[in-house]
């Protein structure tokens, strides 16, 4: 890896990214998000489920999204051709794009909690649990960006995700039944384990973040392997 | 040294390559399906940077921050304000991409070849579409990459392009890579009158009036007149035309190509040894005109 290389292209998909408004309208999601619920009710009392539904939004809607269209509209328009001579130097760009994002993501995040007014007061194991989480997303955004051919079909992709990984929270209010087969699948889910951290289990949740974090990156390094011997 | 092989492009058994010479320049021109597979093959190889037309390009961005992200991704020292002023680019340099036209999008393209971190360059198609200030661009960049010591290897539909380039050009079909002499062989004696053509298109033979014809060329055995982007075939040979045309204000300017007289617009220097012969047309089309040729031309144009 280069680290100016991955700088350049970390300059260059930032001024990109501030002038795509898909992508730059996608910051303020969480921050409206926050906003409406903020306003709700009492502030002291945020239950963990709505700090976890902004997490996700924000983690598919920015991570995920920015960094899948990013690459998507590079291979639509060919444009990595002529930098792209090894793996290494596609490294460089999907590191430098993962830069781009999670700056992207932590802005959006920060204003978000401080519109909520939480409190802060998150432990190592919390954050661990988040930094899991965005890598998570990632992973699956470089998986899909690798291989779609246009900005167009990755919708096909990010819908999904968004509705099972980003909005989780979201199906305690559409199945009440706690018992139901759906709920019971759903405890599995990523965004679940870093509500049972932040509510004080620590072991287990880790442990099944981390093998969704090891399934994502066996995804994203089976797309990187396709995409170089098709390149 | 890297090369091309023959075989791979022509999908016939052939021995013969295309080389990428430090320092030197090819032209050949071949069929679109060829062009294809060429392009296929050098994107196999690494040290080939491949020049594309269109130049692949990020629209948010502005033509200055192309240059300077190409010139920071491939390292290289060049300036970016001497790049701008060579190739025409200063007053666009604050534009979005968007918002240019095809002639800028074209000489990025151009400052993005010498930029790359390859020491072979490709380029496909050129000059397709080319303005003529673009083709003046493009002996630019063929020079810049001539004393960068870098090798460039041209390949094109058009012989017209071809010749554009270089008066020394190559064809490349099912036989093989072959290279395409300039100077006029000697033409026979065979005496006919007439002031008008007998050409074929498709099933119909038609009557051309001579006025009418901007120039006549023969590519692959074949001869061909033509009309306002219009090509007929005719049955003579390019030296048997020349001399029934002779006397008609047509003139041959190049061993594959003869002129109308009436129709020549203006007669452009590239560089050194390559010249071209504007027609009075539409499309403003560029046939060659071999060295030996120029300055007869020259006065036979300004004798009438």
């Amino acid at each position: 890896m280069n680290a100016g290389r991955i700088m350049t292209i970390f300059e260059k998909d930032f001024k990109e990214f501030t002038r795509n408004m898909m992508l730059f309208t996608s910051i303020l999601l969480p921050v409206l998000i926050a906003f409406m619920y903020g306003s709700m009710g009492d502030s002291q009392q945020i239950p963990s489920m709505l700090i976890f539904l902004i997490v996700g939004i924000a983690f598919s809607s920015i991570l995920t999204s920015g960094i899948m269209t990013m690459m998507a509209e590079e291979n639509e328009k060919n444009t990595l051709r002529g930098l792209v001579q090894s793996p290494a130097s596609m490294m460089d760009i999907l590191v430098g794009k993962s830069l781009v994002v999670t700056l992207m993501t932590a802005v959006s995040l920060a204003v978000s909690f401080l519109i909520m007014d939480m409190d802060m007061s998150w432990g190592a194991m919390d954050i661990t649990g988040i930094i899991l989480l965005g890598l998570f997303f990632l992973n699956s955004g470089i998986g899909v960006g690798l291989t779609v051919k246009s900005v167009a079909t990755t919708s096909v992709y990010l819908l999904p995700i968004m509705l099972i990984f980003g909005f989780t929270p979201m199906i305690e209010i559409i199945i009440q039944d706690e018992t139901h087969i759906i709920r019971q699948a759903a405890d599995y889910l990523p965004l679940y384990q870093n509500m049972a951290i932040y509510d004080g289990e620590a072991l287990v949740p880790m442990l099944i973040l981390s093998l969704w974090v090891v399934l994502s990156f066996v995804y994203a390094a089976w797309s990187f392997k396709a995409r170089m011997k098709d390149a | 040294m890297t090369e091309l092989k023959v075989a791979g492009i022509i999908e016939k058994d052939n021995d013969q390559q295309i080389d990428f010479n430090r320092g030197a320049l090819s032209v050949i021109q071949m069929t679109a399906e060829y062009l294809h597979r060429t392009t296929v093959l050098a994107e196999g190889e690494a040290g080939i940077y491949i020049l594309k037309n269109p130049a692949e390009v990020y629209e948010r961005l502005t033509v200055r921050e192309h240059i300077k992200f190409y010139r920071k991704w491939y390292g290289s020292h060049l300036k970016i304000d001497d790049l701008l002023k060579q190739y025409q680019l200063a007053g666009d340099a604050k534009l979005r991409i968007s918002k240019c036209g095809p002639e800028t999008i074209q000489r990025v393209g151009f400052v993005r070849a010498v930029l790359a971190d390859a020491s072979h360059v490709l380029a496909v198609e050129p000059l397709h579409h080319a303005t003529d200030a673009n083709i003046r661009l493009f002996h630019k960049l063929m020079s810049q990459l001539k004393e960068m010591d870098k090798s460039l290897v041209v390949v094109t539909s058009r012989t017209e392009d071809a010749f554009v380039i270089s008066s020394n050009i190559s064809k490349l079909n099912s036989d093989g890579l072959k290279n395409v002499p300039t100077e006029p062989e000697e033409p026979e004696n065979n005496q006919n009158s007439l002031n008008r053509l007998k050409a074929k298109s498709q099933d119909k033979t038609i009557f051309v009036d001579l006025q009418d014809v901007e120039y006549i060329e023969s590519d692959e055995g074949k001869v061909y007149i033509n009309i306002s982007r219009e090509k007929f075939s005719i049955d003579y040979t390019l030296a048997e035309a020349e001399k029934k045309l002779k006397h008609y204000g047509f003139y041959r300017c190049h061993r594959s190509y003869i002129v109308n007289l009436d129709k020549v617009r203006e007669i452009i220097t590239w560089s050194k040894n390559t010249y071209s012969i504007a027609i009075e047309n539409e499309e403003k089309s560029k046939i060659p005109l071999s060295r030996k040729k120029f300055s007869e031309i020259q006065e036979l144009l300004t004798m009438g």
